[in-house]
């Protein structure tokens, strides 16, 4: 089972795909964290992750089938 | 020789209508740099105790940064300071944009105004001279008409204009300046104070470059940055999506606030969000003077329904939620035009929206009825009452009126423990971030000087980690180790009181919070690299965050000469119930306990008193601020 990942706005300019959505293998004792590692996201761009619609720490296990959505650090208007 | 200042501040007495000019040392500028700095040495020095903030005895400054006006990079800030009549207590507001710049070439480091002219009028300030002028036939006149009104009068295309609108002139007290119609200094109600004085505008041109000492080294970082900004995440999403990128983030993370905060999530957040104000209503990205990031958004409307014009700009995040989901509306076409109108008439999007929301609240309660809303049905979510409750606000008519007032005075008009639904502190409603998902940001609302405002620090999100951006930019002064964005410990109060340090020497620089770190790109060794070539002084962090330090303790002792306690230092209500709707639903809000403990220990890490809310004597003397003891 495939995991999915959804970069939401001004993060979709780091996937590889134009329409902000990746798909991939799920690997043993992925968690939050080194996903973002793979995804070359680990560079404070990431505000909130959410797993399946629910927020995620970054040291989460991620399950087969897990949708997880990434969504860009906010503060200060 | 100066350098980066001009050594002139200008002095004008609107009663008499007298203008001097005064030119402090060196030492002065060393001391109190710019901004809010020199403002506030202007304030403290002319007023008295307690005085009526709508009276001429309210001293009015406008002071652009140290940098502001040289080409360092997004330094084009001005602060505005008076008594506020929102909160009693300092109004302070920042605005970027093109005036503040100009007037540092027109050879002025600040303009003093104090007195009451007898008649509307404008100041008009060219090259070192300046010159009091009838406004009479402004007076009423929307902002874009005014602006294009005086560019022709003067004959120049390129006067920048400072200057209220018509609720500025009505005394709305969240009336807020804008400048070139699009860049604001927003909080605290400062343009009731200009139209107490019947000041409608500050005009100026200045032709001469601000002296710099080394100018290599500006243009240098100037390169370094116009290089970085597509590259680095955070200016490169300032640029993309500006703030209004916000709405979506943060409605994912459970905490935008709907219907006067009674929820965290909005069901139609992505219709009011960045991708949906890009793809239909954004013509281009704006800037401020000298600044590469370009976060501004202008956009257009040209439909048969609703026409906005460009000229005014394009909504900022605070003015999507204060506007949009806080009131229930998920119609973006309609909060641009809501948020044209405001730039129009000249009010604060955040104290607009965020009165009209209590209203709503209100209405829904039965506290109020039609035969009060001037038939008007305030439903949360209510399109058709949106721009009519706007012109009624601006033009004090029925409801209006009550509303012009903010929402802490309209709670005392509509009674019945109608004050459970406020949201604000020391009178300032607050803006559109949730303290319960960041703390430090809940200690910001309660302590800063000018009431509920969110630059008083940095934010909690960018330093919870070791990757985080600003933990990595900012251990050189101390902020080096991650802190948890709910915890309410001593670290988090000391993150806290270094950054609203850090944050005032951005303010007295004339910096944008976001150009710099935390939450942008320019890191503080270039920032520090800045000051010394504009300057010429050899200086390090520690005198600029003293500076900092020496600003807060000048706006605590200005408070408390206005009759402000340490039990103003507190929060509504409702950030210690727990969240409601979306992903954070039923989490519990903030400890109340330990969140006052933890203003008490600000106070005392500051060296304020907790029984007179004043800066201790000891602290005074040590940032050279001995004038201010009072025997
Ligand atoms: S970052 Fe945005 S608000 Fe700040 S100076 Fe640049 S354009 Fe202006």
């Amino acid at each position: 089972m495939l995991i999915t990942v959804k970069f939401h706005t001004a993060l979709k300019r780091y996937c590889p795909q134009n329409d902000g959505m990746l798909q991939f293998q799920y690997i043993e004792g992925l968690t939050v964290k080194k996903l973002l590692e793979q995804l070359n996201l680990n560079n404070g761009a990431v505000g909130l992750v959410l797993v399946n619609g629910k927020i995620a720490s970054r040291e989460i296990q991620l399950m087969r089938g897990d949708y997880v959505e990434i969504f860009p650090i906010f503060g200060g208007g | 020789m100066a350098y980066g200042f001009t050594g002139k501040i200008l002095l004008v007495d609107l009663t008499k209508s007298e203008i001097l000019v005064e030119m402090p040392s060196e030492e002065f500028y060393r001391q109190y740099l710019g901004g809010p700095g020199i403002g506030l040495y202007y304030l403290l020095k002319n007023n008295k105790r307690y005085i009526d903030p709508l009276g001429p005895e309210n001293t009015l400054v406008f002071a652009p940064g140290l940098l502001t006006g040289t080409s360092a990079p997004s330094a084009p800030r001005y602060t505005v300071l008076a008594k506020s009549p929102l909160t009693g207590a300092l109004g302070k507001s920042e605005a970027g944009g093109w005036w503040g710049p100009e007037l540092k070439r027109a050879g002025f480091d600040a303009v003093v105004v104090r007195g009451r002219a007898p008649r509307p009028v404008y100041l008009w300030i060219k090259d070192g001279e300046a010159e009091i002028r009838d406004a009479s036939h402004f007076w009423g006149l929307q902002t874009g008409e005014v602006q294009e009104g005086i560019r022709r009068e003067l004959g120049d295309e390129r006067v920048q204009v400072a200057q209220i609108g018509p609720a500025g002139e009505k005394l709305v007290r969240f009336a807020n300046i804008c400048n070139n119609l699009a860049h604001f200094n927003g909080r605290n109600g400062l343009g009731a104070v200009m139209g107490s004085k019947n000041l409608r505008a500050i005009a100026v041109r200045g032709t001469k470059a601000v002296e710099v000492k080394d100018r290599s080294v500006v243009k240098e970082v100037l390169r370094w940055v116009t290089e970085q900004v597509n590259i680095h995440p955070l200016s490169a999403a300032l640029y993309e999506h500006g703030t209004p990128i916000g709405i979506t983030s943060n409605n994912a993370g459970g905490c935008l606030p709907t219907n006067n905060w009674d929820y965290g999530y909005f069901a139609r957040a992505e219709d009011i969000g960045s991708e949906e104000l890009i793809k239909n209503y954004l013509i281009r990205r704006g800037n401020c003077f000298a600044c590469p990031i370009r976060c501004k958004r202008v956009v257009e409307v040209k439909d048969k329904d609703i026409t906005v014009d460009s000229k005014y700009g394009g909504p900022e995040y605070e003015a999507l939620a204060a506007l949009g989901s806080n009131c229930g509306i998920s119609n973006l076409k309609l909060i641009i035009k809501a948020n044209e109108l405001c730039n129009r008439y000249g009010l604060d999007t955040i104290s607009l929206g965020m009165t009209i929301s209590f209203a709503m609240k209100c209405y829904e309660e039965g506290i109020i009825d039609k035969t009060q809303t001037d038939g008007l049905d305030l439903r949360f979510g209510n399109e058709e009452v949106l721009l009519p409750l706007i012109e009624k606000i601006a033009n004090r008519e029925g409801l209006g009126n009550v509303l012009a007032d903010g929402s802490r005075a309209a709670a005392a008009r509509f009674g019945k423990r109608s004050e459970k639904y406020l949201l604000e502190v020391k009178g300032q409603e607050v803006p559109m971030h949730d303290p319960r998902v960041k703390s430090g940001l809940g200690l910001q609302f309660a302590l800063a000087v000018n009431g509920a405002d969110h630059w008083f620090a940095q934010h909690d999100p960018f330093f919870t980690s070791r990757e985080s951006l600003g933990v990595q930019a900012a251990s050189t002064i101390g902020l080096g180790e991650p802190v948890d964005a709910n915890d309410l410990s001593f670290k988090k109060v000391r993150h806290v009181l270094y950054t609203s340090y850090l944050n005032g020497v951005y303010d007295m620089l004339g910096v944008c919070v976001f150009g710099y770190v935390a939450r942008s790109l320019t890191p503080l060794d270039k920032l520090l690299n800045l000051v010394e070539a504009v300057t010429g002084w050899k200086t390090s962090w520690w005198e600029l965050l003293k500076a900092g330090e020496r600003f807060l303790a000048m706006a605590k002792e200005y408070n408390v000469r206005q009759g402000l306690t340490f039990s103003e230092d507190r929060l509504p209500e409702k950030f210690f119930t727990p969240l409601k709707g979306g992903s954070r639903d039923g989490e519990p809000g903030l400890d109340r306990d330990k969140f006052y403990e933890a203003v008490r220990l600000f106070y005392e890490m500051a060296g304020w008193e907790v029984d007179t809310g004043r800066p201790a004597k000891a602290k005074l003397y040590e940032l050279g601020l001995d004038w201010l003891i009072e025997i």
